[in-house]
């Protein structure tokens, strides 16, 4: 009876035990912290960036403090556990600009019809302009890889550069002499090389061609140059050498159609250009758009189409800068070739590594990514990787340059620095000149943003 | 007749059961007191009413006629960190805690000697997720809440033509119902993710058809030997319900962008499948008062490959929830000791999941699960009360990086079952 009593007693507290509750495997799982940078051996004690716009961190068409500590380089550095600060200052310098950014970034006004500018807005001023050393990011927007070395050209308006616009040399090269000379002068252990995008965008975006045939041959001859500059000066220096992306795959060539419907018929329309319609294949600009849908220029006499379907087009064709043609797309397409064929053979230096930027965009124009079951795209406004310019990358698509980037070094030289969570990028607007004043995010274009939500059948 | 208002207030009570997941997949094993409290292993063994759902051939092994009807209290609770590059680390996320209280009702009888007969209800599938802050959660776009009920009712005729074997066999028929909710996002220029619309898709119950077989063989009288099969059922729902609500944002430009762009509501058709199983177990009387089982139970869970929504009126909208699960085999093994005036039981069993990795979702975050039993019953006159614990150890579980949405992380699930059964014979 006693043995009875004492079974009967476990089995209860058996009981009582399972409905009080337990802990251990209860409990809510831990957050699981991320993988820490394992240097393995290689020297990554201070990392220096050299290249465009694309480093400095230019997005929506101005270069703004709030963005440029998500560039890729910041992001890299802090990856390395380097302090990235808004004013520039911290481990990893840059070049801060205030207010709304250096031109006032561009903002959506309205979207019905879509009206982008920078109307209104605060032209910013650098913040640490008097620093008396070089900045570890010499990221120059409009910068071509002739800069890394030149000597003589890049306060000049004379070819081969022929600039006009010296004023983000005089903020970020500030005459302290070469671009690659300050970077060397910081010793770095590690850099990044990112050039080639306006050697081609200088051409296809500003004049609507392609660039000229020798682009190729001087980029192979500028890289040997400036890669044995770095090998000689400091040998144990190892560089992160980025490709081209195909640029005619970005926004700025591919939102709007060179053969529009017709706004009722919806029979394709040619547009005109000085030298003729548009054929198939030919990309317009993005930046013909307002005056397409103002005044119908670009449009046959009396013809709407979905870009002017208001305005009857005028009959004067668009000057041949609005297009690029269906030949200039082939040879863009062709030197970019060339120029990445050249990053190809570099890469196999041992302090070399390719970073493949012309595979992530491939990716992004193709197929999109899915992040958190969502597809990002290449498409201007709802795709969520392009800024307002059309050109150059949101935070997130900085992010996703920055995994890149780690993946290729990861890959060639045995380290582990761990990836960018990319997604705690993505922010409310492209466009963050200011402490976002919005209660919710900009979200423009919802036909393609419901395309993308739900899809078609083709 | 009052049996069958009982039966009908029974099958009631299962439909109107939340439903939650107790075995892998949405398989519900779990369907009687004395059972449980072996683990499950119950195969060969049954010995009361609940026979209707483990091995019907044993019918013609009870006594008179047998009602037993049971329920269980079940708390579940689940929780998820992520890794990069989505959601990223440092990301946890927790289910609603769910307390569900899933009933089941057998009834037993003999038409003679040799032939028996049964009847039972109960709800051998189940689906119930919900997350915390929907708004918010991070894989909102794949689901927000998901519920599936399939309550199943069920005839079984046994023959024993002789005192070694038995046979059985009966239809069914499985009434399920499905919701899934999830949250529609766009992302904004900057790239984050604008929260846009509610998507609901849910219908109500329909029927699938399907069929038992069973056999039992007592070679002696210290051991049995049973085997019971249980076929595919599919559910087709042909008149489901989906809605789109608009998530305001405060923009009125924007909203109505949005408005003008939202789906209508319309119909939506699919087809659920409940997998076929098949058990096999062998029970050994070592002693007058023990009794040991071990049951080996296979289901076909390749039949889950996918969950095929279809919107007729526009087809631009037709998805395919890719599942690929794979078949999968569980052992259970249990005891039951007999006292004077009241019996224990204890058991455990391993449950394998059949989830892939590329399948371990929000929805349906599947993993290896480990349950241990304990249980009591007595008998006083013609009534007999069975309760059972079930401790249900559910593995964390690695997306290993390939999440079929990219939703990447580890899941960890606890489950605590108490239930009881009360049966009347006569």
């Amino acid at each position: 009876m006693r043995h009875l009593t004492r079974t009967r007693l476990g089995l209860a507290i058996t009981l009582i035990a399972a409905l009080a509750g337990c802990s251990g495997p209860c409990d809510k799982l831990d957050s699981i912290t991320g993988p820490a940078l394992n240097a393995n051996g290689v020297d990554l004690s201070t990392y220096v960036a050299v290249g465009t716009s694309l480093s400095s961190g230019y997005e929506s068409g101005g270069l703004v403090d709030r963005h440029q500590i998500h560039s890729f380089p910041a992001l890299f550095a802090q990856q390395l556990g380097k302090s990235v600060q808004i004013d520039g200052q911290g481990q990893f310098t840059f070049p801060a600009i205030n207010q709304d950014g250096i031109p006032a970034l561009l903002e959506i006004k309205s979207y019905s019809p879509l009206v982008i500018s920078n109307a209104g807005r605060t032209t910013g001023a650098p913040v640490n302009l008097s620093q008396p050393f070089a900045y570890h990011n010499m990221g120059i927007p409009g910068a071509i890889l002739l800069d890394l070395v030149d000597t003589t050209h890049y306060h000049n308006t004379v070819p081969p550069v022929n600039r006009q616009n010296f004023t983000y040399f005089n903020i970020i090269q500030r005459t302290r002499g070469t671009v690659l000379a300050q970077a060397l002068s910081l010793q770095p252990a590690i850099m990044s090389l990112e050039y080639g995008a306006n050697e081609i965008l200088g051409f296809a975006a500003q004049q609507g061609t392609s660039p000229p045939a020798q682009t190729g041959a001087a980029y192979a001859q500028l890289m040997t140059i400036a890669l044995n500059s770095i090998h000689t000066a400091s040998p144990g220096t190892r560089v992160a050498v980025f490709n081209v992306p195909d640029v005619t795959t970005i926004p700025l060539f591919t939102t709007l159609p060179a053969i529009p419907p017709d706004a009722t018929t919806h029979q394709p329309v040619p547009l005109i250009g000085a030298s003729g319609p548009a054929q198939a294949g030919d990309l317009l600009l993005l930046g013909a758009g307002p005056v397409i849908a103002q005044t119908g220029t670009g449009v046959p006499t009396g013809v709407f189409t979905v870009l002017n379907p208001t305005v009857a087009g005028n009959g004067q064709p668009l000057p041949e800068s609005a297009l690029l043609r269906v030949g200039e797309v082939a040879a863009t397409q062709q030197i970019v070739q060339q120029l990445n064929a050249v990053v190809d053979s570099v890469s196999t230096r041992p302090f070399c590594a390719k970073v493949d930027l012309a595979g992530l965009l491939a990716t992004i124009a193709t197929n999109g990514i899915s992040l958190g079951g969502v597809d990002y795209t290449n498409d201007f406004i709802t795709g969520g990787l392009f800024g307002l310019d059309g050109v150059h990358p949101n935070d997130l698509g900085y992010a996703l340059m920055a995994n890149t980037m780690i993946d290729a070094i990861n890959a060639k030289f045995g380290c582990f620095v761990p990836p960018v969570n990319a997604l705690s990028y993505a922010s409310a607007s492209a466009s963050s000149a200011r402490p976002v004043s919005d209660r919710y995010p900009l979200v423009r274009g919802l036909d393609e943003s419901f395309r993308m939500l739900f899809p078609r059948q083709p | 007749m009052r049996v069958q208002r009982f039966m009908q207030a029974c099958a009631l009570a299962v439909l109107l059961a939340p439903a939650v997941v107790r075995a892998s997949g949405y398989a519900i094993y779990e369907q009687g007191a004395a059972a449980l409290g072996m683990a499950g292993a119950y195969v060969a063994s049954a010995h009361d009413a609940t026979a209707q759902f483990y091995n019907p051939a044993a019918m013609t092994r009870l006594e008179g006629k047998q009602l037993s009807v049971g329920a269980s209290w079940l708390s579940k609770l689940t929780s998820f960190s992520g890794v990069a590059p989505y959601p990223g680390f440092g990301v946890t996320e927790k289910m609603k805690t769910g307390n569900f209280f899933p009933p089941n009702v057998y009834f037993t009888s003999h038409l003679n000697e040799k032939w028996a007969w049964g009847v039972g209800i109960n709800a051998p599938f189940g689906l119930g997720v919900e997350w915390e802050d929907p708004s918010t959660f991070t894989g909102r776009t794949i689901v927000t809440k998901a519920d599936l009920r399939g309550f199943n009712g069920s005839a079984s005729l046994a023959f024993a033509p002789n005192a070694k074997w038995s046979v059985a066999a009966g239809p069914s028929v499985m009434y399920a119902n499905v919701e899934l909710n999830n949250i529609q996002t766009v992302p904004s220029t900057g790239g984050a993710q604008v929260n846009v619309a509610h998507a609901k898709l849910k219908s109500d119950y329909k029927p699938g058809y399907g069929f038992h077989l069973a056999a039992l063989v007592t070679p002696n009288e210290q051991w049995r030997i049973g085997a019971t099969y249980r076929s595919e059922v599919k559910v087709k729902i042909d008149d489901g319900d989906a809605s789109f609500t608009q998530i305001p944002t405060g923009d009125p430009s924007f909203d109505g962008v949005v408005a003008a762009g939202l789906p209508p509501g319309q119909p939506v058709t699919t087809e659920l499948v409940f997998p076929g199983m098949l058990s096999g177990g062998v029970a050994w009387n070592l002693r007058p008062d023990w009794t040991t089982e071990v049951d080996v139970l296979w289901t076909q869970w390749s039949a889950f490959d996918k969950l095929s929504l279809r919107f007729p009126k526009d087809p631009s909208l037709n998805q395919d929830l890719v599942e690929n699960y794979d078949d999968q085999i569980q052992i259970r093994a249990g005891a039951e000791h007999r006292l004077a005036t009241w019996m224990y039981r204890f058991g455990y069993y391993y449950d394998h999941s059949p989830a892939p990795s590329e399948s371990v979702t929000p929805l349906l975050p599947d993993a290896n699960r480990h349950g241990v039993t304990v249980g009591a019953g007595m008998t006083r006159g013609q009534w007999t009360l069975d309760a059972y614990n079930l401790f249900l150890f559910v593995e964390n579980r690695s997306t290993e990086g390939r999440e079929r949405n990219g939703y990447n992380g580890t899941y960890k699930t606890y489950v605590n079952a108490l239930g009881a059964a009360v049966a009347y014979h006569w």
